[in-house]
């Protein structure tokens, strides 16, 4: 090897390291510049999120969004900590956490975001199109046990109660509508799945079960709940009783009250309840809450 | 140089020897450390029937769990012990060379699908001839208990066969010589194997025991105490499975939860002590 060749290849070394520090700094830089967007809380609004976080970061790429399905309670605490920015939530915010909210002086902003409508299911061949609110608080909690004791044209037949089971967000909405915090009857069966519950009632005759409405397939019969079809159209209005709103929080003080305009917060707001953003909604199972056309 | 080489070699394999022993003692204290509060705030209320996690008013019951898990454990090892010894013999005594192969062959296959197939199959294919067969449900007892079976058949008949083929000649030969019968020899193979058979029947019956995916799937899901065959139950590894992946990590519910992994470990261990006892009990005994 020449001194030529050699000192070439000792800048051409030189370059090198002069790049990697380059990128390295580069790297450091994009670091501290790209915006962070914690998100925690319900494990209900969790599906949804998932879609939103995803498409949110392919529309902004220097933004780093992280998402923890945590349960409602634990957002809204995180969000009164400070160690969140946005906390998802099956329900508003309870008396307690209103009032520690007014006394560190935060407003947290409630948006509805979707609706979390359940449709009560049954086989096709069963023979029943209606049933109360009062039947199904009999079945679940184990006053009823046959379908002639629902109604007298029914055969004898006992009654394959299927309920998710009790981690699930589907199930917090039944024990509060249905149950009404009374206590579930033994001869009910817990199922992990929405999917293994239409699988279920598609198979048995006698079986009903209860399932978000965006899973119900042509499988199976969604009944009406108190003379009330499970539509869209009748759970935006109000009229459907098995149906709950899903909430997104995030803290205004944090912007001295004004609302956002210019930073990543308002950014995945505007998203989300744009009609692409609420699209998802209704693919992960949900009711949108704001209509889904342009 | 080959000392060192050696020396090395010998204090890789302690530390890894040491590290699986300080691994299962860590999970034992780990798991005992975070049922504590349980056990400290539920008491004696652990062992009572009801199980509503998530009420108002909660309550933390495992009987009804543990009863089932118990007499499904207990039911399904004895129709697999029994299905699984025949057919171990019925190989071993009388099945030709072809016969053999076959059916070992097969076993291995089986033997490879994963639970989760299983319990898949459970509710597509076993869940709707149950109704047929008049269940009122088709996730039930049976079903759990039959898919078990299929899961877990495999290992007792291998690991039967096997032992039964490791009884020397000289043993049958003597016992034919005297004049027994094809019974009678049998028996006499039998009680030879026999450390062997109970070993195989400590691992089929602790897999059974903590199998997850195919009563999570298959059983039912109610916490209901079994009556008849068609009754849906909940084991209690279900119910960990099931509820242990949402749970509030650290709450009353989380550690109850825990409670029963160490409830499930310590039975588990309990069994495999008492088998070696046995085992070695039983060896004593059978060969003077």
């Amino acid at each position: 090897m020449s001194e030529n060749q050699r000192s070439i290849n000792k800048t051409e070394g030189g370059v090198g390291v002069r790049k990697s520090l380059l990128l390295l700094i580069l790297v450091i830089a994009t670091l501290i510049n790209a915006e962070t967007l914690v998100i925690k809380g319900s494990n209900t609004v969790y599906p949804i999120a998932q879609l939103w976080v995803e498409q949110f970061q392919k529309m902004y790429p220097n933004v780093t969004a992280t998402l923890e399905g945590a349960g409602s309670s634990t957002g809204i605490s995180a969000l009164l900590n400070g160690t969140c920015d946005i906390a998802n939530s099956s329900r508003f915010l309870k008396a307690g956490e209103v009032e520690q909210m007014h006394k560190n002086s935060r407003y947290f902003v409630p948006l509805v975001i979707a609706y979390d409508g359940i449709a009560v299911i049954v086989n096709p061949n069963l023979g029943i199109d209606s049933i109360s609110i009062e039947t199904l608080n009999k079945i679940y909690t184990g006053q009823i046990t046959e379908w002639s004791q629902v109604d007298p044209k029914l055969p004898k037949k006992t009654i394959a109660a299927y309920s998710r089971n009790t981690a699930s967000g589907t199930f917090e909405v039944w024990l509060e509508k249905v149950l009404k915090g009374e206590k579930l009857s033994p001869r009910i069966q817990m199922l992990e799945s929405s999917q293994a519950e239409i699988e279920s009632v598609a198979k048995n005759q006698y079986a009903i079960a209860y399932t978000g409405m965006g899973y119900v397939t042509s499988q199976v019969k969604a009944l009406k709940v108190e003379g009330i079809d499970p539509t869209i159209e009748n759970v935006l209005s109000g009229k459907y009783p098995l149906s709950r709103p899903l909430f997104v929080f995030f803290d205004l003080s944090r912007f001295n009250n004004m609302w956002p305009e210019n930073n990543v917060i308002a950014d995945y707001i505007r998203f989300i309840l744009s009609p692409e953003g609420q699209k998802l909604v209704e693919k992960a199972g949900y009711i949108p809450a704001y209509g889904t056309s342009k | 140089m080959k000392k060192i080489g050696e020396t090395l070699f010998k204090s890789i394999v302690f530390t890894a020897a040491i590290l699986v022993a300080a691994a299962l003692f860590g999970i034992i204290f780990f798991l005992f450390s975070e049922s504590l509060r349980a056990m400290k705030e539920i008491g004696w209320d652990l062992f009572s029937t009801e199980w509503f996690p998530v009420w108002e008013k909660p309550d933390f019951g495992i009987r009804t769990m543990l009863l089932n898990s118990i007499i499904l454990t207990l039911w399904t090892s004895f129709v697999v012990f029994s299905i699984g010894i025949i057919v171990a013999l019925y190989l071993h005594s009388y099945a030709n060379k072809r016969e053999k192969e076959l059916m070992l062959r097969v076993l291995e296959y089986v033997s490879g699908i994963p639970s989760v197939v299983l319990g898949f199959f459970g509710i597509v294919i076993v869940a709707p001839i149950l109704l047929k067969a008049g269940a009122w449900t088709g996730q039930n007892f049976f079903n759990a208990s039959f898919m078990l079976s299929v899961l877990t058949l495999p290992f007792m008949i291998s690991l039967s066969y096997q032992s039964l083929e490791k009884v020397p000649k000289e043993i049958s030969e003597a016992a034919v010589s005297i004049g027994a019968r094809d019974f009678a020899v049998m028996i006499v193979e039998l009680r030879y194997a026999m450390p062997g058979i109970v070993n195989a029947m400590m691992s089929v019956f602790n897999r059974i025991f903590g199998e997850t995916m195919i009563v999570l799937m298959v059983a039912g899901g109610s916490n209901l105490l079994v009556r008849s065959f068609f009754d849906p139950i909940r084991p209690l590894t279900a119910t960990l499975g099931s509820e242990l992946g949402e749970v509030e990590v650290k709450s009353l519910h989380y550690s109850a939860l825990f409670f029963i992994g160490f409830l499930l470990l310590a039975i588990s261990l309990a069994i495999t002590l008492l088998t070696n006892y046995i085992v070695r009990w039983r060896e004593r005994w059978i060969r003077g």
